[in-house]
């Protein structure tokens, strides 16, 4: 379970998190969303604990982060974090980078190696998996990125904009069907920034939305139509939370050129 | 179902340096020589002349080794890549654990480079073939060294010891090889405990100015007041050293010099020895000057002083006895050995290195010195003139 508890952060003067508190149960499935620069990935940088807090803190399973080096690190052992531009050696090759963090997270070196395979033939990288990664397109990069934090198995899951960087739609498919079920079978926690809607619709259990550092809903589907008192579906809901002032905007550019 | 446990990237230092080596030492003028016609047949061709030979040998086998070693030490090790320092962080990596992009410590394919190489030079080239593995151990161990935490200064001090050693043991290659190898079991020992002491919380640069004013924080044991007070609250000198450290750095500097003389010929060795503690000499004493009075100002003028007589500022004034301390010491170790006849290349590291310990270790310390002194506090940078209140 992860407890993120009054956190503010200020890179400068300007807060880009201001008194966010949230809660995201054991086996729970949360879509962090937002317009861009609102603090989705600050949010996500501070529940991984790679950005210390300006104010307030995050607990995962009840472990309060940085608290002692013996606790950050046994939170670190249950945690991976996929940041939206992860870590690759250029000059490893794939299979060698998920097999080293694998190793890295103490999982079983026999199981390791075919979990290695089944993760490179899930996302058509078994042709490449010898290669170095220099050689990879950014597409198949942000696979072995996504690879990487999978074998992992770690049971919370931090993936910031997991659907970005270049992913084709069967490797975006691919990752739906496991993050849901990773959920099922193994009651994984994944929290996922996204800014886009349409993607977490049918995946999200709950759909946290950040705007200008608050939160300022977290709720499921059906509570964020309650809310914003709009049928229609995310894409919509999001629309009138966020930014309701974009068809609008959209109207007066194009009136503007007399189109 | 397979592994690979080596990579070829591993062996790319080897594949460049004896390619290198041999198209420039035996391809090269095998080429020329049938391009031009001067030789005829596969066997038959000109080879350079042995002092080039040399030299080709040294540049490469010797001088790409070396860059190779300190490379190695380098390249794997997290405090030198932000980004897999950053990665690392958010990992259980614990300075225990291996490190996902191979061991600081040298592995299998850098022993088997070395031994190719040491080949190289011993079947092909002109020069010693215990030269190359000195380069590239004197480039590792020197580089790996710089790498450590600075708590683990009794393997710094070892492996500089050591190192020196390596340097005065030339044309002994038995005892360069023992040395080497003993120096690179305190380097190992040093290396682990180095990555063991790394605490998790400050592991890698702060990223932001909140977390770098925590760190510093934490690092004096005081309470964080916030920012941005901590960063015009008192703060301690970064630059500052105990007595017991800058003894170690003397007798260091003066060791090390004393052996890097050793490789020089007697006749260019005496007026290097002499430039080298002069230049080290006056540099030390500016430097602390510098430190000391660069934001410290007298609290009256030069030319304020003639007026009102009071020529010397007890209070201000004793800052000068630690460079001017520097500069008669050195130049008395100096005289002393030219008039007792002992050799410059003794007393000249000798005399570098009593001017680096003056330098460092004389009173006041810089906490003394900020709190107690009677000094103008200035901006760094600011003109004296502008300073003074006009009456």
């Amino acid at each position: 379970m992860i407890e993120v508890v009054n956190v503010t952060q200020h890179y400068g003067i300007r807060p880009v998190l201001r008194d966010v508190t949230l809660a995201v149960g054991r086996g729970e499935l949360l879509a962090l969303m937002g317009p861009n620069g609102m603090g989705k990935s600050t949010l996500m940088g501070v529940m991984a604990g790679i950005l210390p807090p300006s104010r307030g803190h995050v607990s995962i399973d009840g472990q309060e982060r940085r608290s002692s080096p013996e606790i950050e690190l046994n939170i670190r052992s249950k945690v991976v974090y996929l940041p939206a531009d992860a870590f690759l050696p250029r000059m490893r090759s794939g299979r060698q980078w998920l097999l080293a963090v694998g190793r890295l997270y103490g999982r079983d070196e026999l199981k390791l190696m075919e979990h290695a395979d089944s993760l490179m033939a899930l996302f058509d990288l078994t042709d490449k998996q010898d290669s170095v990664i220099s050689s990879y397109s950014t597409g198949q990069r942000r696979k072995l990125a996504i690879a990487a934090a999978l074998i992992t198995e770690a049971q919370v899951m931090l993936l910031d904009e997991p659907f970005g960087g270049g992913l084709d739609p069967s490797a975006i498919m691919a990752l739906k069907s496991v993050m849901l079920r990773l959920r099922e079978l193994r009651r994984a926690t994944i929290v996922m920034a996204t800014p886009v809607p349409g993607l977490v619709e049918d995946l999200a259990d709950r759909i946290a939305i950040l705007r200008d550092g608050r939160l300022i809903a977290v709720d499921t589907l059906e509570g964020l139509r309650r809310t914003s008192g709009c049928t229609g579906n995310l894409d919509a809901i999001y629309e009138k939370m966020v930014s309701p002032h974009t068809a609008a905007n959209i109207d007066q550019y194009f009136a503007g050129r007399g189109l | 179902m397979r592994l690979r446990f080596w990579n070829f990237v591993d062996f790319f230092p080897l594949a460049v340096i004896s390619s290198a080596y041999f198209i420039a030492v035996d391809a090269y003028p095998w080429l020329v020589a049938h391009a031009f016609g001067l030789a005829s047949g596969w066997g038959s061709a000109l080879s350079l002349e042995p002092e080039m030979r040399v030299s080709m040998s040294r540049f490469i086998l010797v001088g790409g080794v070396a860059f190779y070693g300190g490379l190695r030490a380098l390249l794997r090790h997290p405090d030198t890549n932000s980004a897999y320092q950053m990665w690392l962080r958010a990992t259980p990596w614990n300075g225990r654990s291996r490190l996902p992009l191979g061991p600081v410590e040298l592995a299998w394919p850098d022993w088997l480079a070395l031994c190719a190489l040491y080949a190289i030079a011993r079947f092909d080239s002109p020069i010693d073939p215990t030269w190359p593995v000195m380069a590239f151990g004197i480039a590792y161990l020197l580089f790996g060294a710089l790498q450590m935490d600075t708590t683990r200064l009794t393997e710094i001090s070892l492996i500089a010891f050591g190192l020196g050693g390596v340097v005065l043991a030339v044309g002994r290659d038995e005892l360069v090889l023992l040395l080497l190898a003993c120096t690179y079991i305190v380097f190992v020992v040093g290396s682990r405990c180095s990555m063991r002491a790394i605490p998790m919380s400050v592991l890698g640069k702060p990223k932001t100015a909140s977390e770098r004013f925590e760190r510093r924080a934490r690092a004096r044991g005081t309470k964080r007041l916030g920012w941005p007070i901590d960063g015009i609250g008192p703060r301690h000198p970064e630059l500052r050293a105990t007595r017991s450290q800058a003894v170690l750095a003397g007798v260091l500097l003066t060791w090390e010099m004393y052996c890097v003389l050793h490789l020089v010929d007697d006749a260019d060795a005496f007026g290097l020895s002499f430039f080298v503690a002069s230049a080290v000499t006056i540099y030390a004493a500016f430097a602390r000057w510098l430190i000391y009075c660069g934001r410290h100002r007298p609290p009256i003028s030069l030319l304020g002083r003639i007026g009102t007589g009071r020529l010397i500022i007890p209070g201000y004034d004793y800052v000068y006895i630690g460079s001017i301390g520097t500069l008669v010491g050195a130049s008395a170790i100096l005289a002393v050995g030219y008039i007792l006849r002992i050799p410059l290349t003794v007393s000249g590291p000798v005399a570098a290195g009593a001017a680096l310990t003056a330098a460092l270790g004389a009173g006041p310390s810089l906490d003394d010195w900020n709190l107690t002194g009677e000094h103008r506090i200035v901006p760094a940078g600011s003109s004296n003139r502008n300073l003074f209140v006009k009456a």
